[in-house]
């Protein structure tokens, strides 16, 4: 074979061979999983510079926000947002809520409180402190009622929301009734039931454990 | 046919009977490179270094100008295509058993029978004898390690050119001639006269004439002897004057214009020199010093072209040209995906260092970003409160709002419902699907967020068609204060439909019946007011 071909062919060819070979190896063996590595490096990098470039817009738009935010803030804590849910609190405002709401009488119910996860809350180390509330109020007129809810709203610290509410005319209005008004008594003509929903954010410190309850 | 400027540069082997002629042609031309007679010692050696070292090693074409050589026409029966090779292979051998180079070439012309019809095909079956000189020219031509373009006959390979030169000859208009007889010296002195018909070869001789340069007309009456001769050959092949005939003769133009004169068979007689010949054919003949001689035309049209009409067939040339073709190859494949490795080369190349540049430039730019974040994330750190808790305290206080029942709007919209003549004995709302405590597992709200139902008695005297009318339309306008909520009718004060059920008391029990009130309830559901 070599007589036919040629040394000089086949030392050609065999040159040839292993510079094709050498490149392919450099190549496929190499440089291109190099390729795909720097790839992955660019991908990265550009997502790291997109999060950034994002996380500074966001702390620039919080900036942007927090004189309005810490306004609603301070608003917040004024109204006891952040308070503990005191129970000799929460009595000498339903006490003063009976005075001012004119109804005739009301038999408030505050539930002991339990902590609820929240993701938010969370997120800056606080809890839900959460007390239902149940109250069943006697009045003469039904915007009474309503003036007490108000001002239970407006008074208690916290958020207060209403999960129940029922409404119900207890007497009509007879000769009796109306005598009544007329000496005037005010007879009870409206029942209410109430049931409510107190919450408070407090911070996870002040969470009471059964151990910090025997401390 | 390649272009002038693209035809293969080769080295042409002239056998003829009393010598070797070594030719190089290529796009500048026809060049003799040497001569080197058959009984020359060191035959082998001396050509094959010629061929190695004078010509280069380029690929070597061998075309066989001896007077030896074999023709016959043979027909073959009409056979499937899948036989049709066999069948030729077969018949080549019984034709020519002891003659090892050979092979079969189909003419256009298709042989019929009696009816007319197709009968098959007709074919030239040509074989040379292995000789000796054979022998030689193999020998050398594998010791110079050349590549075999191919081994062809000269009378074969030229049939086509002399077609050709015989069209550009021929004046515009002037009718074609289906025999054409091209007459032409060759150096070593014979006198080659190819005969075509319809383009097909159809008669070849080689006659050894004596050139006499000082008695032209002697030399023109010898040519005119053998011209004779080739004509009444072709009269045994069916030739008729009628059917045209052109004749072309290389030469001198005095010698031409003699054996013009002197042939009296009607035909188209043409005399050129073989230089006037290339140039009609467009094809470089470099410089010759003697123009009259053919075999340099012979050369430069066979030596360029890329595809032969007859290759001659055997196993001594496959020995040799097929390794030697195969290594060309796959040195031409190998030069093609070193090019295109090379080439991915720098495509890979080129992407990496773009991305090495991004890289740069990116964790540069990032690097630049991380401080102005940290520089940030400093200066609200440094404000000195929770920005955490201002937004997460604000984002449950807002969630919480969003449930709330907003007792006080939806009472006012009732109260706008009822008007001055209804009235309400007992209402109650309680919250729907939608929970606070839902929230407070991270859910949305969901719908309705309350679920309200009001009751209205009527007095017992109240006509129940206008009490229920009444609450029809109580209905309707709420539903119309509350437009995206849903207002429905739980109850009637007193409804016949097939879905109630009614008890009817008569006589005694009748008398003891109290009429009780009418009482009618309406629910009301939806979305936060």
């Amino acid at each position: 074979m070599i007589n036919v071909i040629g040394i000089r062919r086949i030392f050609l060819l065999g040159i040839l061979i292993v510079l094709n070979a050498s490149i392919g190896a450099l190549v496929y063996l190499y440089l291109v999983p190099m390729q795909d590595d720097t790839d992955r490096s660019v991908r990265r990098l550009r997502s790291d510079v997109r999060n950034l470039k994002y996380d500074i817009d966001q702390i620039k738009i919080e900036f942007e926000q927090l004189d309005e935010q810490q306004n609603r803030f301070d608003a917040l804590k004024e109204t006891g947002f952040f308070d503990v849910q005191d129970r000799s609190t929460a009595k000498e405002i339903f006490n003063e809520i009976q005075n001012q709401s004119q109804v005739i009488s009301a038999v408030v119910s505050v539930k002991s409180g339990t902590v609820e996860e929240n993701k938010e809350a969370q997120k800056a180390n606080h809890k839900i402190l959460y007390s239902p509330i149940e109250i069943e109020i006697e009045a003469f007129d039904d915007s009474d009622i309503y003036r007490y809810i108000d001002l239970a709203q407006k008074n208690l610290p916290g958020h207060l929301s209403v999960d129940y509410i029922e409404i119900s005319r207890t007497r009509d209005i007879s000769p009796t009734v109306l005598r009544a008004i007329a000496a005037g008594a005010s007879p009870v003509l409206i029942k209410s039931l109430i049931k409510l929903s107190w919450r408070t954010i407090i911070p996870e410190s002040q969470v009471i454990t059964p151990e910090s309850r025997n401390r | 046919m390649s272009l002038s400027f693209l035809a293969p540069s080769r080295t042409v082997l002239l056998v003829s009977d009393e010598a070797l002629f070594i030719y190089s042609t290529g796009a500048k031309g026809v060049r003799l490179v040497d001569t080197v007679p058959w009984s020359a010692e060191n035959f082998v050696d001396n050509v094959a270094q010629i061929l190695s070292k004078d010509c280069g090693g380029k690929p070597v074409l061998v075309l066989n100008d001896m007077v030896e050589q074999h023709y016959r026409k043979e027909r073959i029966p009409k056979v499937s295509v899948m036989d049709k090779q066999n069948v030729v292979k077969r018949k080549l051998m019984v034709a020519f058993q002891s003659y090892p180079i050979r092979a079969a070439l189909p003419l256009k012309e298709k042989s019929k029978d009696k009816k007319g019809k197709k009968a098959g095909s007709s074919f030239i079956f040509a074989a040379i004898p292995a000789t000796d000189i054979f022998d030689k020219i193999i020998a050398a031509t594998r010791k110079s390690l050349a590549p075999i373009a191919g081994f062809c006959l000269l009378p074969i390979e030229s049939s086509d050119m002399v077609q050709k030169l015989s069209e550009k000859l021929a004046s515009k208009g002037q009718k074609k001639s289906k025999w054409k007889v091209f007459i032409g010296l060759h150096k070593g002195g014979g006198l080659r006269q190819v005969v075509t018909c319809n383009g097909d070869l159809a008669l070849t001789r080689m006659t050894p004439v004596t050139e006499n340069e000082e008695d032209v007309s002697q030399w023109a009456s010898d040519v005119y002897q053998e011209f004779t001769a080739t004509m009444s050959y072709l009269s045994r092949f069916g030739f008729n004057a009628a059917e045209g005939l052109d004749v072309v003769f290389i030469s001198e133009s005095a010698a031409g214009e003699k054996l013009g004169e002197l042939i009296e068979t009607p035909c188209n007689y043409y005399s050129v020199s073989s230089q006037e010949a290339a140039d009609l054919l467009k094809m470089p003949l470099g410089y010759q010093e003697d123009l009259k001689y053919a075999d340099v035309l012979h050369l430069a049209w066979a030596g360029r072209k890329n595809k032969f009409i007859l290759p001659m067939k055997a196993k001594v040339i496959d020995k040799v040209s097929q390794p030697r073709q195969v290594a060309t190859l796959v040195s031409f494949i190998l030069v093609l995906a070193l090019g295109y490795q090379a080439y991915n080369l720098m495509g890979v190349f080129e992407s990496l260092s773009q991305n090495w540049e991004e890289i740069d430039s990116t964790e540069s730019q990032k690097s630049n970003l991380t401080l102005q974040y940290d520089k940030e994330v400093k200066k609200k750190q440094d404000m000195g409160f929770d920005i955490q808790l201002i937004q997460s305290s604000l984002a449950i206080y807002d969630d919480l709002n969003n449930r709330q029942i907003k007792i006080d709007e939806l009472f006012k919209k009732l109260s706008a419902g009822l008007g001055r003549d209804l009235r309400i004995d007992e209402i109650k709302v309680k919250r729907g699907g939608g929970t606070v405590s839902s929230f407070i597992r991270g859910e949305k709200p969901e719908i309705p967020i309350f679920i309200l139902t009001m009751q209205m008695t009527f007095p017992s005297s109240t006509d129940v068609k206008k009490g229920n009318m009444e609450v029809q339309k109580l209905r309707e306008k709420l539903q119309t204060l509350l437009n995206d909520h849903t207002v429905m009718i739980t109850k009637l004060l007193e409804d016949y439909e097939y879905s109630e059920e009614i008890v009817v008391e008569t006589g005694s029990a009748g008398v003891k019946n109290v009429k009780q009130d009418y009482v009618a309830e309406i629910s009301i559901e939806g979305p936060r007011l």
